[in-house]
């Protein structure tokens, strides 16, 4: 079923989750939106371009305790507490999804699990081009197909479209249905369209992509040095991808703590004895781009790419990522 | 989860990001968007900034060391024990045979308390930093060139230079951040010419990159003004109404003829050619340079020589052009803005200027020395000389930064009293008889200057951790236990003081701040600061060419020592470790030292990659291993110098630039044998 909800009664709606969840949504920090986790649903900003930080961060945070070391005892630190995570845009939910598949791979990680289960998912499914750089219709599109329990797109000014896509959405919805409206024709031909225009700029046939990650250009050694020439290590392009999920594990005296780590890095496979199988920063660069397109979905089936656009616009070293990916899938 | 706004507190780019905060532990970093300089991108160390903040090696408590150990104890009898010895020696010995280091990693008010402390409260002008070993050569060049010496345009300028020329600046790895504006300004297509003795990462997008033999800087410099003026491309009205001195400039240059400075320098005569033209022909060319240029006895005749190269063509004064010293630390511009230098008060206002004097015993409310106090180096030869008798270090470890750092230590330990306030145990701290905890950028509020002498907010995000206090705190309660009140409330009262004393940050207070910062000059509380300076006119009037010679340097190679030992940095470590060096995902890209050394020169000593060398200098030896490199120029060997087990400082060269005191990093003798 599908609903309509003005600005005001969607705030309130989230204030009502706020009382027996944590609240997670896109607040005005000091000078940016950014994800926090909100005090006052006033502080909510609805509609501007993306974050720089992905809501994975919620999920495998960029540094976390994950065993508590006391005097006596190692404590696993698994949090379970109830959240609702609204906000979210198409392309790092999208990145979550990729993720799911790793984080349930041969051994359960609960630390991840355990969140995914206890947030509830209020899509932001877009209705803009958030900017330049982004090409999600060339993935999974700007507005949820699934894996959400709410989406809600902005059709108006002061009205957003709502629809459930699990029970436990399904469930919110009716508890506060005297919120909710029904839509009319015209504004469900608005949805439908918003859903089905393709709004990038920027497009790329993704199957090709995949088809010409081949053996015979994973060795054109020449090519992958070009393209990397300006990259700085700095890590962003891993750090602020939706689906990247590779993490370093390291002790101190009070904890066990996990923290985002980089392909990218020289460290990132030193071996013992000092061996680094990837030591030129092209073959990490090559590694990164078949892995992202290629080699997670021969494993799991689904994309990893959710076409955000962040590895593009937050490069210090201007590589122009989906150049790169246009050029290989025009072979 | 909190995420507060905050300023990196690595390099002088300045960038601005959130720090998160969960349980009140700093936990991640989250980019500024909006920032004028990182826009959303930070380099492997901003994002990393918070790892070392919960590090368990954090000093936690006050430490006094007795029979040779360090034992805890609480602040009170810390503090107390600091102030009388310093008031003993003071009585004692007069207050010139006390010294300060202070911090450019520290805050602006911090550093401004240390300097007032040392001046109005100890009564000498003993107080310096880091600033002495990286750009004093800049200040005391581009000071006597234009009248100001800091950087003249800004950074996001940069990208809409014609012609950049990079001369020893390892931008990408240094300055990564400045690095974008450059790979930028290529992209939109600006030709980047490459001077230094090692091709770098950035010479990847180089039109040209020349290796010049360190310490010849000079000679290139006078022979592309040489060139320039041989073949008219100089900006006639430029010079004629906005400098003096060209006369001796172009009689001085005259014998810098290509197919000479090319024998000096290495550097091929055509070459030399092609980039006096290219930087003579374009209507906007920039210089940028760093340590290359400044770590050296000619320091200040380099900087001068710049200076002179970019009047000639016209090429300051105005956008995207100027000369662009890269100040490293976060926080070295402020720290010379607010005077912790041993010859001028806040402002760069001199000592040894009557009218400044009184004006600061006025607002001091004391009376104040007028003799220049010592630089870095000097304190550390008087500290050998049992001069000094006490060293107040804050923020700083020179037993490991300092040159030929054997010397160092046996000078620190000579002293009667050494004090280390820092965050963790440093090389240096290990040596004090009192160590006070300090608190990271994480802990406290303050203002930091970056390059461009953009003056921003660093916020407090979590409380100090453990019994560790907010450095400018510290200061405040010792001076009062030596008689001198220092009672502010908070940062930003430290910082109307300094406005009120310091012209170029005149219009400064937090409120003026608050979006993300201002560039001084800040005349008054209407002005909004300046992107780039010399505008119309020089800050002295008019530029002054200066006639410069080129010298050798002071330690030349021979039989016994025939390699060029040149010395500089890595990307992810910062300096002597005592941050990345703690930091997990830091430390582990590059956790040991190794030498650069030329494929050439490694087969004559068959010396292969990994092979275990020793190298050896008239003042001390370290084992390493070898990298062989093409990059690097050949009969010259690179050594990073972060690295305590093979800290290459034990073999550098702490002769020093006559004018400037900056120490001779950049060029010294060495020998390299295998083992």
């Amino acid at each position: 079923m599908m609903y309509k909800i003005s600005k005001n009664k969607l705030m309130e709606l989230l204030k009502r989750l706020g009382k027996e969840n944590k609240l997670i949504a896109p607040v005005k920090l000091e000078k940016d939106v950014e994800f926090a986790y909100v005090e006052n649903v006033e502080d909510i900003i609805f509609d501007f371009g993306n974050t720089v930080k992905p809501a994975k961060d919620f999920f495998l945070p960029q540094s976390e305790s994950i065993l508590l070391f006391t005097k006596d005892q190692i404590r696993a630190n698994i949090k379970k507490e109830k959240r609702v995570l609204f906000g979210i845009r198409t392309c790092d939910l999208y990145g979550l999804r990729a993720m799911d598949f790793v984080f349930k791979d041969t051994v359960e990680d609960n630390y991840y699990l355990e969140k995914r289960k206890n947030t509830i998912i209020i899509v932001y499914g877009c209705s803009n081009n958030c900017n330049d750089n982004a090409f999600c219709d060339s993935f999974f599109g700007h507005t949820a197909k699934d894996n959400f329990d709410i989406q809600v797109i902005n059709i108006d000014k002061d009205n957003f479209f709502v629809e459930f896509g699990s029970d436990v959405g399904k469930s919110i919805i009716e508890k506060n249905i005297s919120l909710f409206a029904k839509l009319n024709k015209e504004e469900l031909y608005k949805v439908d369209k918003i859903k089905n225009t393709k709004i990038n700029k920027k497009t790329l046939n993704k199957d090709l992509l995949f088809d010409n990650l081949n053996k015979k250009r994973f060795g054109h050694v020449d090519y992958w040095k070009e393209i990397s020439k300006t990259c700085l290590r700095c890590g962003a392009c891993t750090y602020l991808c939706p689906s990247c999920f590779c993490n370093n594990i390291f002790d101190n005296s009070e904890s066990r703590i996990r923290r985002w780590d980089s392909c990218m890095f020289r460290g990132f496979t030193r071996q013992a004895g000092g061996f680094i199988p990837r030591e030129d920063l092209f073959k990490r660069f090559r590694q990164r781009i078949y892995h992202k397109y290629k080699w997670h979905k021969d494993r799991y089936g689904i994309d990893m790419c959710t076409g955000c656009g962040r590895c593009i616009s937050y490069c210090p070293g201007l590589i122009d990522y989906f150049r790169i990916i246009e050029e290989i899938s025009n072979g | 989860m909190g995420k507060i706004l905050t300023t990196c507190p690595y390099c002088g780019c300045g960038c601005g990001f959130y720090l998160d905060v969960v349980d009140g532990r700093v936990c991640g970093v989250t980019p500024s968007y909006s920032h004028p300089i990182s826009r959303g991108r930070l380099c492997i160390k901003g994002f990393n900034s918070y790892e070392f903040v919960h590090s368990d090696k954090r000093l936690r408590t006050p430490l006094i060391k007795k029979n040779g150990r360090f034992v805890k104890t609480t602040w009170e009898n810390a503090l107390g024990i600091v102030a009388k010895k310093l008031n003993e020696i003071k009585k004692r010995f007069g207050p010139d045979s006390i010294a300060f280091f202070s911090s450019a990693k520290c805050t602006n008010e911090e550093n401004y308390l240390l300097q007032k402390f040392a001046r109005a409260v100890i009564g000498t002008n003993n107080i310096d930093h880091c600033a002495r070993l990286c750009h004093s050569s800049t200040i005391a060049g581009l000071a006597a060139a234009f009248g100001s010496g800091a950087m003249t345009n800004s950074i996001e300028e940069i990208r809409d230079a014609e012609v950049i020329l990079l001369t020893g600046s390892n931008t990408s790895e240094q300055h990564p951040l400045i690095g974008t504006r450059i790979i930028e300004a290529v992209k939109c297509g600006a030709k980047l010419i490459i001077v230094d003795p090692r091709e770098i990462f950035l010479s990847n997008v180089a039109y040209k990159t020349v290796q010049q033999r360190p310490g010849t800087d000079v000679a290139w410099i006078n022979c592309l003004i040489n060139v320039i003026i041989k073949e008219g491309l100089y900006d006639r009205d430029f010079v004629k109404k906005r400098c003096e001195n060209f006369d001796v400039l172009k009689k001085t240059v005259e014998k810098y003829k290509p197919e000479v400075v090319e024998k000096i320098t290495g550097i091929k005569k055509e070459d030399l050619i092609d980039i006096a033209r290219i930087y003579g022909k374009a209507d906007k060319a920039t210089i940028i340079y760093s340590m290359g240029i400044t770590q050296h006895t000619t320091g200040t005749d380099n900087v001068l020589s710049l200076a002179n190269l970019a009047m000639l063509t016209g090429n300051v004064g105005k956008e995207s052009t100027g000369v662009n010293p890269l100040r490293g630390q976060n926080n070295v511009q402020g720290a010379c803005d607010v005077g912790a230098l041993c010859d001028v008060y806040p402002g760069y206002q001199k000592v040894t200027d009557s009218k400044a004097k009184s004006k600061f015993e006025k607002a001091w409310k004391t009376k104040l020395s007028d003799r220049i106090g010592l630089s870095v180096v000097e304190i550390v030869d008087a500290a050998f000389n049992g001069k000094l008798k006490a060293l107040y270090i804050m923020g700083e470890n020179p037993v490991l930064s300092d040159p030929d750092i054997n010397y160092v230590e046996k000078a620190l330990r000579k002293i009667d009293f050494l004090v280390v306030q820092d965050i963790f145990m440093s090389e240096t701290a290990e040596l004090a008889d009192v160590v006070l905890p300090g608190c990271s950028f994480a802990e406290k509020d303050g203002t930091y200057t970056n390059t461009e002498r953009r003056i921003q907010l660093i916020r407090q995000a979590i409380k100090p951790i453990g019994d560790s206090k907010e450095d400018w705190k510290i200061i405040c309660e010792l001076s009062v236990r030596l008689g001198y009140k220092m009672g502010y409330r908070d940062t930003a009262e430290i910082m109307n003081e300094i406005a009120s004393l310091t012209p170029i940050y005149a219009g400064v207070s937090y409120e003026r701040l608050q979006d993300f910062g201002l560039q001084w000059p800040v005349r008054d509380k209407k002005h909004n600061g300046i992107r780039f300076l010399h505008e119309g006119s020089f800050t002295r009037g008019l530029g002054l060419f200066h006639p410069v010679e080129f010298k050798e340097p002071n330690e030349m190679t021979n039989s016994e020592y025939p390699f060029i030992l040149t010395t500089g940095r890595v990307l992810e470590q910062w300096h002597t470790r005592t941050l990345t060096g703690k930091s997990v995902t830091l430390n582990r890209e590059e956790p040991n030292c190794y030498v650069e050394i030329n494929p050439d020169d490694a087969k004559s000593l068959g010396i292969r990659n990994g092979s275990k060398v020793r190298i050896t200098s008239r003042r001390g030896s370290i084992i390493t291993i070898a990298k062989i490199k093409p990059s690097i120029k050949a009969g010259v060997i690179f050594i990073p110098f972060h690295y305590k087990e093979a800290a290459a400082n034990r073999l550098t060269n702490p002769a020093l630039d006559p004018v400037a005191k900056i120490p001779e990093y950049k060029v010294c003798a060495v020998r390299v044998e295998k083992i």
